[in-house]
Formats: C-alpha cells, sequence, structure tokens
C-alpha cells in the first residue's frame, strides 16, 4: 500500500475525522516525506548524574582520596584504556564502545556554572549563556528556523510535558508519553465534533491556534496510534519506563515515521545521600535499556542513520560528602552514540582532578559546541542562527 | 472590541473555573499542584528564569492544550476521578468534593438545555461566532437535569474559545 493510501484509510478508519481547508494548506493531510534520513535521539539524565563515577579514572589517586567511600575500586572497573574506565552497571554497553560505536567527551560544561538543578536544566535545555535567559530551546529553535511543512511531530517528546528543548518561538515539539493513552484520550466525540464543526476566522488569531494545535494534536495521535502498531520489536526490553520509551522510539523509527528527533528522559540522578545503589541501579536501567534499543536499531538496518546523545545537567563535586553521596557540581562527561562515528572512544582527557575550580571540575568543551556539531554536521541545519553563535567542529558526528 | 489573547495562565484559568463555580477543593490539594506544575505547564514559584514565564501562546502544546480542555472535567463530572485515560499520566489520582451545581441549576430551572447552553455561552465565551450551541446538549435525554447541567457547562468550559476568557 502507497503511504498516501495508508494515510488516508487511516483518516477514514478514525471516524472520518474531517480537516477543513485552511489546515490542509498548513500541513495536516500533507504526505510527508517518506524517508526521515538522520535520526536524532536525545536523552537527558535528570538530576545531575555523577560523571567521576560513570567513567572513573581508576589510575588517579586523587580520586580515590576524594572518594574513600564512594570511589569505585579498580579491580571493579570495566577498563576502556590504560586510565578510565565505565561504572560496572555500564558493561552492557562495553563492546558498544569498543566496537566504536560510542564517544565520550569529558568536561563538558559552561562558563560560570549554575548549580541549581533548574536553573541548569534550564541552560542546557535551552542552549543559553549562564547569565542569558531564552524562553525557546535549542531544539524548537531548530524546529523554527528549519522545519517548513514538517509534521507536528516531527520532534517527539515520549514524557508526559513537553521539554522546554522543544519549544520553539512558533513551532514545538509533540508530546506523547504513551501511544494509546493519547489516543483514547483524543477518540473523544466531543472533542471531535468540536474540530469538525470549526470554521476558520481569520480575525481571531489566537482562537485558530488554538484548533490549530487541536486538530494538529489529533491527527499526530492518530498517525502516531497506527504506526506504532506497524512494527512490534522482537527484542525484549527491560521492564521499566526508560526501556519502555525506547522501545517506542525504536518501533516508531522502524516504522518509519516522520520523527526526526527523539528526546527521551532518565530521572532521580540527584545523589546527595548514600549514592553508590541508587546510581548504579539507573546506570543499569540506563546501559540494559541502550544495549538493547542498540540492538534492535542494528537488526533493523538504522544504527547507522540514528545519533544518540546522553547529557547530564551537571556532574557532581570531587569530593564525596558526609552522607556518602556527592553534592551539584560543574562539567560532566557527555556520550554520543551512533553506527557512524567520525571518531569514537575518548574525544578528551580525563578531567585534571589536581586543577579544580574551589573543588569542582573546569569545563574544557562547551555544551553548545556539541550541539552546535549535532545540528550542522547530523541535523544540516544552521548551528549558528539557532544558536546565537559560532562553534568550531570536533569531527565526531 | 475586546481584544483576547492567550494570556491567561494555567493559574489564573484554574481561579477563573474555581471562582465561577464556587468550588470548594478539600481533597489532594497536591495533586491539582501538580495537575497545573505538569500538565499545564506552570512551576508555581518557579518561573523559567527572573523574567517570570514568557505567557501568551508559550502555554499552549499539544499536551498542555488537552489538559487545559479537561481541567474543568474534573472538577465538574468526577466525584472520584481516575485521571488516567483523560490526562497524560499515570497513576494520578485527583479527588474532588462532588460539586455543589444547585446556584446554577435554580438559575436554570425554567430553560430548557438548548436555552442553557446558550446562555452558558453568551456569558463565557468569546468571541462565539463559531459555536454551534447544538454541540453542548447533544447528550442522551435520559439523564437528571441536574447532569445535564453539569455536562453542558463542562463541555461550554472545555471548548478552546474558553480559554482566552
Amino acid at each position: 500500500m502507497k503511504r498516501r493510501d495508508f494515510i488516508k484509510n487511516a483518516t477514514l478508519a478514525s471516524s472520518a475525522m474531517m480537516v477543513p481547508n485552511f489546515l490542509r494548506a498548513s500541513g495536516i493531510g500533507n504526505v510527508y516525506s517518506d524517508n526521515i534520513g538522520k535520526k536524532l535521539v536525545v536523552i537527558q539524565l535528570s538530576g545531575g548524574n555523577d560523571g567521576l563515577n560513570t567513567i572513573v579514572p581508576f589510575e588517579d589517586d586523587l580520586y580515590y582520596n576524594a572518594r574513600p567511600k564512594l570511589g569505585i575500586a579498580k579491580n571493579k572497573v570495566i577498563k576502556l584504556n590504560n586510565y578510565l574506565g565505565f561504572n560496572p552497571s555500564m558493561k552492557p554497553l562495553e563492546s558498544i564502545f569498543k566496537n566504536g560505536e560510542m564517544s565520550v567527551i569529558n568536561s563538558v560544561g559552561y562558563p560560570n556554572p549554575n548549580r541549581s538543578h533548574f536553573r541548569s536544566m534550564d541552560i542546557w535545555e535551552t542552549g543559553s549563556e549562564s547569565h542569558e535567559y531564552l524562553n525557546t530551546g535549542w531544539l524548537g529553535r531548530f524546529l523554527d528556523h528549519e522545519c517548513n511543512g514538517c509534521a507536528p511531530y516531527y520532534a517527539l517528546d515520549v514524557n508526559d510535558d513537553l521539554n522546554i528543548a522543544l519549544k520553539g518561538q512558533n513551532k514545538n515539539g509533540f508530546v506523547m508519553g504513551d501511544t494509546r493513552q493519547l489516543q483514547n484520550i483524543i477518540n473523544n466525540n466531543f472533542l471531535k465534533q468540536l474540530t469538525q464543526g470549526h470554521h476558520e476566522e481569520h480575525e481571531h488569531e489566537n482562537v485558530e491556534y488554538l484548533y490549530k494545535t487541536m486538530i494538529d494534536t489529533q491527527s499526530s495521535a492518530n498517525y502516531l496510534f497506527e504506526k506504532s502498531k506497524v512494527h512490534q520489536s522482537k527484542i525484549n526490553y527491560p521492564r521499566n519506563k526508560f526501556g519502555k520509551d525506547l522501545k517506542q522510539i525504536s518501533e516508531l523509527m522502524t516504522a518509519k515515521a516522520d520523527i526526526k528527533i527523539y528526546y527521551a528522559s532518565l530521572g532521580g540522578f540527584d545523589t546527595h545521600v548514600g549514592q553508590k545503589g541508587r546510581q548504579d541501579n539507573l546506570l543499569k536501567i540506563y546501559a540494559e535499556s541502550m544495549d538493547v534499543f542498540i540492538r534492535d536499531l542494528k537488526n533493523n538496518k538504522l544504527f547507522d542513520d540514528t545519533l544518540i546523545m546522553t547529557f547530564s545537567e551537571f556532574g557532581r563535586r570531587v569530593k564525596q560528602n558526609a552522607s556518602n553521596g556527592t553534592d551539584h557540581g560543574t562539567a560532566n562527561n557527555l556520550f554520543l552514540v551512533g553506527g557512524k562515528l567520525k571518531k569514537s572512544g575518548f574525544y578528551n582527557k580525563a578531567p585534571n582532578l589536581s586543577d579544580l575550580d574551589n573543588g569542582d571540575l573546569k569545563y574544557k568543551i562547551d555544551f553548545r559546541q556539541i550541539y552546535s556539531e549535532v545540528i550542522n554536521q547530523w541535523l544540516d541545519g544552521n548551528a549558528e542562527s539557532i544558536l546565537g553563535q559560532k562553534f568550531g567542529k570536533l569531527g565526531i558526528v | 472590541m475586546i481584544i483576547k489573547t492567550l494570556g491567561q495562565s494555567p493559574v489564573e484559568l484554574y481561579i477563573g473555573i474555581k471562582r465561577i463555580l464556587d468550588l470548594e477543593i478539600v481533597e489532594s490539594k497536591k495533586k491539582i499542584l501538580f495537575f497545573i506544575e505538569r500538565k499545564l505547564g506552570q512551576k508555581l514559584f518557579r518561573p523559567p528564569n527572573v523574567a517570570g514565564w514568557p505567557g501568551g501562546k508559550s502555554w499552549i502544546d499539544n499536551s498542555t492544550l488537552i489538559s487545559r480542555m479537561n481541567i474543568s472535567y474534573l472538577f465538574i463530572m468526577a466525584k472520584d476521578v481516575e485521571t488516567k485515560g483523560l490526562i497524560q499520566t499515570n497513576n494520578n489520582k485527583l479527588k474532588t468534593k462532588s460539586i455543589n451545581l444547585h446556584p446554577f441549576i435554580k438559575e436554570f430551572k425554567e430553560m430548557n438545555e438548548k436555552e442553557i447552553a446558550d446562555e452558558l455561552v453568551e456569558y463565557f465565551i468569546h468571541p462565539k461566532l463559531n459555536i454551534n450551541t447544538d454541540l453542548l446538549n447533544s447528550g442522551p435525554t435520559s439523564l437528571k437535569k441536574e447532569e445535564a447541567i453539569r455536562k453542558i457547562v463542562y463541555k461550554t468550559f472545555s471548548i478552546p474559545e474558553f480559554q482566552l476568557c
């Protein structure tokens, strides 16, 4: 069946939702490109993941001195080179790292770091300076700049609420925690009647904006629901929210949904107290789900066209605290995973623990330089106009 | 001419409905806060930055719009609402006291459903050029008067145009 027919049928099947003419012009009912090409998956580890216990400098005495209880013993670390290794919970990703499908960038941050979760997340999500306040996210601005006639779900947030990273001035990402749930909400006769009975009113721009958002939501919910049924993953994902999110992403990708950007997150990394078990557990969830996700993508020949970026709003202080945890810090490591990385392994040296800024790591790479790389090299966008300044190439993507 | 904007923040929307209906929320204040903060997108006392909330269109995305349209359902229709399926969230129950709509019902006792719908739209919805008030009273006729009125009120408050009031 041709895609055009599929969409037609899908629309008819969902009780013939009629799309007013003016909305056809703005994209609904259009058939979007069949081949979305390269895809980006952003994974946000919320709460501030402790980078030093994720990528462990197992030859550094300063590390063990600063963390008498929390330091991960050298013989437990999964050694990746003669100086750095994974937290044992990251074991599932070892072969991916060794296959050259993962790039670890150390000491990523920004000048004048902010230790508030909310503010630092805001800085990362909007891509602002430390002293600057933006109302739009870096990917939202990508949609504003680069997306003419894109589907409303071109950037999909698989959480329950829309991350500011995907909010633009005129365009937004689409939120869908669960396809079936969204479908249930939308399949409401009253909502259908409202949109079907609506006639365009040019003089009431705001009313039109609301109706357009509603109609977009209805058509997108139907589209995503249909797409999510096309393909069922053959591999078992871990039975947790994060695993389920990655499964949903993989199934939509496999069904060739017109989605360029996926945004997922895993929370709970704010380990002030009793860090050991908690962080290990979260990293295990992360690594196991990622491992399955990557295998799934490979099986479906999608891995070469996928770039997965994992970040956290900040790392943690070098010294452990009195509660066997760590407090909010600054620079952190960031992972890029994909089948077509130009440079893999460790991009740069481990953080220098003898050169700290008041007990915190100094940043060496601005996170926006990585955004710039992703936008220019992967999404074929213009990073300078989206980020407001020019950053040099890293040569990874 | 009244120029309508999308300026109504989630808190204003909530307070507005609460006032109109003379609503008393007796349980789960936290859940309502959760609803406003997460589902409608306004973290109280925690604006995104010192500039405050940008307001206007930025309140609206596909998720918050549906939640805004459903907020009145929570208060008007539900005694013990399981939000699952109604809004995009898991395992969150929002309990509200059954709303006493007697003042409303008294007001509308002499009217039929069509007249009630017209009256509510006349009062609460601007601009109203497009509203087909038949949509608001198309429920099953076997409903008791009070239930029918509840339904009309809920539907009126769910219309996108209500967001602009």
